[in-house]
Order: structure tokens, then C-alpha cells, then sequence
């Protein structure tokens, strides 16, 4: 059954549509989850909040294809996220002066698997993490990101740079000890 | 230009491996039956939440009402107090003090051992509980006849119709003499032998002779004799 019948048929209230439905996008929305909540229950209990108020708010939404599926869905999943993260008061987003755009190591990235990458995106403080993913991962811009998490735009840039600083000390330790595994 | 597009092409790589599921095989993210049992739950079934709020609001407006009826009839009572302070009588029944309250603390031997008592702090406490038994006692020994005399019904102009529940707390009461039978009652002689300690009067009925003679006609002679114990 393609994805449109599916829809129609949930919005009318068909549990094995929602079904359907769940079985073909949870996994994919809780690796977003994933990467914005370090703890696995938190990150379940985001995802059903959002999957939740999808099927609740199915009435407003017209399918124009897969991909705007994913990104309205995607979207749910990153505002419940950060509705947890408040929840939990772990923001500590202390306000900076602008830093220097630090490149990201792409090519050191690329030699490392998905859980790998995960788990270096995992590592970094709340913080930094939040403001990666909505910069890097969502592709949003700074003032965005800046008026959703309520600080200043400058201070979202700081943090990236911070992250990016992070990301590659992790990156290089990663790689050292990788080398003398190897050597052993 | 190329290598720009080069780059992104990179980005892209890393960013949509994080996005795959099938990069992370082997693993399992989530147990999806659980998970989608949960939200069956929460989509499908009628959440009890709904109503327990409702038997709570229920609970909530019975103990409103409840406390307000409560408040009410204290508040009420005044009223009447007030209305019968009008009269003097009432006066004279609201000098008569409650009896004082003696505060009754059973004292078991574990509450003994647990909360030692200061003998001073004892005394004190004796001394206080006594004084209260000696004027409850008073107040308890006080003749009922001596209270009634007390209260002298008073009616106030313009106030004849009394209602019912006042005019209960203005019937003056009596002392009753104790009645004795006809049959019970002998000569003089023995009449003045009354019962040791007893303290009554006696009803004599007889006829006098004079009376029937002259007149004729039957006199009752009523008159009433206190006996006296016999020393």
C-alpha cells in the first residue's frame, strides 16, 4: 500500500495504518532522537510523544511525497527533543562572543561509520550538541537556531565553533588510539 | 565549483549514513512492538485520567458544600444567643458558666516511658486538674432547684408569642413533694414517728367531727406535717 492510502486511511482513525506507518519511520526518527537525547528512554519517550501528536494533527497535513513526509515528521521529533531538554533544565548555554568559523574534519568523518559518527556527536556537552545538530544536521541558520533555544545569535555561533573544536580533539584521539590498536 | 560540489557530496555521505538505519545494523534502536504497544494505548484507548479528574472535581464541590454548611451553622447560632439577651432572664441563663472541661489524658506506660514528665511540670499539672474536679464538682452538687429558682420568666412587650423552643428554657421548675398513698398513712402517733433520716411531708386527710355535726356536711381538713427523725 503506498504512503498516501496509508495517510488517509490514519487520519480516519485505522490503527493498522498508523501501523504501517510507525513500523516504516521509527527507527529512522529515533536515531534523530538519538543524536539530541544521550539517555535511550528519553529519547523513546520523545518519539512516541511526536509520533503522538503526528497521528493527532494528521488532519492538517497534505502529502506531496516522501520527502515532505520526513521533514514534517523530522520536524515533530526535533521539537520534542528540545521540549525535553527544557524539560529537564540541561540547557547551560552560557553567553559567548562570536568565535572563529572552525571547518568541520569531513574527510575524517567519512573514514568512520554511522556509530561511530554517533557516538562523537553523543560525546559533546548538551550545549553543543543541540546547537551541531540544528546547525550542521538540520541546516538551520544561526538566528534561527538563536530564537528557538531563546539565546543570542552570537552565542549559537560559539558554540558550533566550540562543538567543531571538540568534535576534532575527539576525532584525533579516536584516530591515536585506532593506530596503536592497529600496532598491537 | 567542483570541488565544492565535491564536498557537499562528502557531507552528504556522513550525514546521510547518521540518517540510515540500515548503516547501524546489528544493532537495535528500538524495540518497535513495545514502543508501538504504548502508543496504542495512548491513541486508541479511553485514558482514565479523564476521569479521575472528574471524580476528583466531583469530591472536591461535595467537600465545598460540606465545609460551607459546617461554617454556616455556627455562624447561625449567634444569632439566636443574641436574641435571647434581649430579656433578662436570658441574662441571668448566660451567667450560668459551662461546666469547665477537664482535659482527660490517658497516660499509657509507652507514652510514659516515651515523653518523661518533670516532676515539677507534674505537680503543676495535678494541682490544676484537681482545682478543675473541685469546681466541677461544685458546680455539679449545686441544688437544680436553687438554678430554676434562678431563672424568672420575663415577658417581654410586644414579644407574647414566644416560640416553643424558648418557652422550654422558661418553665420554672418545682421542687416535687414525694406522694404518699391514702392507705399508707396511720394515726397521729405514728405519723409523727417518721422514718429515721427521712425527710418528706405528709399529706393528712381527716374528717372533722365538729364540722359534720353543726353543719352537717363533710369537712377535709388538709394539713401537712414534717416529720423529724427520732433520735
Amino acid at each position: 500500500m503506498d504512503t498516501a492510502q496509508l495517510l488517509k486511511e490514519a487520519r480516519q482513525g485505522s490503527a493498522a495504518a498508523q501501523k504501517c506507518l510507525w513500523d516504516s519511520w521509527c527507527k529512522k526518527m529515533m536515531l534523530v532522537c538519538l543524536r539530541y537525547l544521550k539517555n535511550e528512554q528519553d529519547a523513546e519517550e520523545a518519539l512516541l510523544d511526536g509520533f503522538y501528536k503526528f497521528f493527532k494533527n494528521l488532519q492538517g497535513f497534505t502529502y506531496h511525497g516522501d520527502a515532505a513526509l520526513h521533514g514534517w515528521l523530522k520536524k515533530i521529533m526535533v521539537n520534542e527533543c528540545l521540549m525535553q531538554l527544557r524539560k529537564k533544565n540541561v540547557f547551560s548555554i552560557v553567553t559567548e562572543s562570536a568565535a572563529e568559523d572552525i571547518p568541520l574534519p569531513e574527510e575524517a568523518l567519512n573514514n568512520l561509520s554511522a556509530k561511530e559518527i554517533m557516538a562523537l556527536i553523543v560525546q559533546l556537552p548538551v550545549g553543543y550538541r543541540t546547537v551541531f545538530n540544528l546547525h550542521v544536521m538540520e541546516g538551520m541558520e544561526h538566528k534561527e537556531i538563536a530564537a528557538l533555544l531563546g539565546i543570542a545569535e552570537g552565542t549559537s555561533k560559539s558554540q558550533l565553533s566550540k562543538a567543531k573544536i571538540l568534535l576534532q580533539k575527539n576525532l584525533s584521539n579516536y584516530a591515536t588510539a585506532y593506530a596503536k590498536q592497529r600496532s598491537k | 565549483m567542483q570541488q565544492h560540489m565535491q564536498n557537499n557530496d562528502q557531507n552528504n555521505g556522513w550525514k546521510s549514513r547518521l540518517e540510515d538505519v540500515n548503516a547501524f545494523d546489528g544493532e537495535e534502536i528500538i524495540n518497535g512492538h513495545a514502543a508501538w504497544d504504548a502508543l496504542y494505548n495512548r491513541l486508541h484507548k479511553p485514558r482514565r485520567k479523564k476521569a479521575t479528574w472528574y471524580w476528583m472535581a466531583a469530591a472536591s464541590i461535595i467537600a465545598v458544600v460540606i465545609s460551607v454548611f459546617l461554617l454556616q451553622s455556627p455562624m447561625n447560632q449567634p444569632e439566636i444567643i443574641s436574641t435571647q439577651a434581649t430579656t433578662e432572664q436570658r441574662a441571668t441563663v448566660n451567667d450560668i458558666k459551662p461546666a469547665p472541661q477537664i482535659e482527660i489524658v490517658a497516660i499509657s506506660p509507652q507514652n510514659n516511658i516515651a515523653a518523661p514528665v518533670s516532676p515539677a511540670k507534674k505537680q503543676v499539672k495535678i494541682k490544676v486538674i484537681e482545682q478543675r474536679k473541685k469546681e466541677l464538682t461544685a458546680m455539679v452538687l449545686e441544688p437544680v432547684e436553687e438554678i430554676a429558682k434562678e431563672i424568672v420568666p420575663v415577658v417581654v412587650p410586644g414579644d407574647e408569642k414566644v416560640p416553643a423552643n424558648e418557652q422550654l428554657t422558661t418553665v420554672q421548675v418545682k421542687p416535687s413533694l414525694k406522694v404518699v398513698h391514702v392507705n399508707e398513712l396511720g394515726t397521729d402517733q405514728q405519723n409523727n414517728i417518721g422514718r429515721p433520716g427521712s425527710d418528706y411531708s405528709v399529706l393528712r386527710i381527716g374528717t372533722n367531727n365538729k364540722t359534720t355535726q353543726s353543719a352537717g356536711k363533710i369537712g377535709i381538713q388538709i394539713s401537712t406535717a414534717k416529720t423529724s427523725p427520732v433520735n
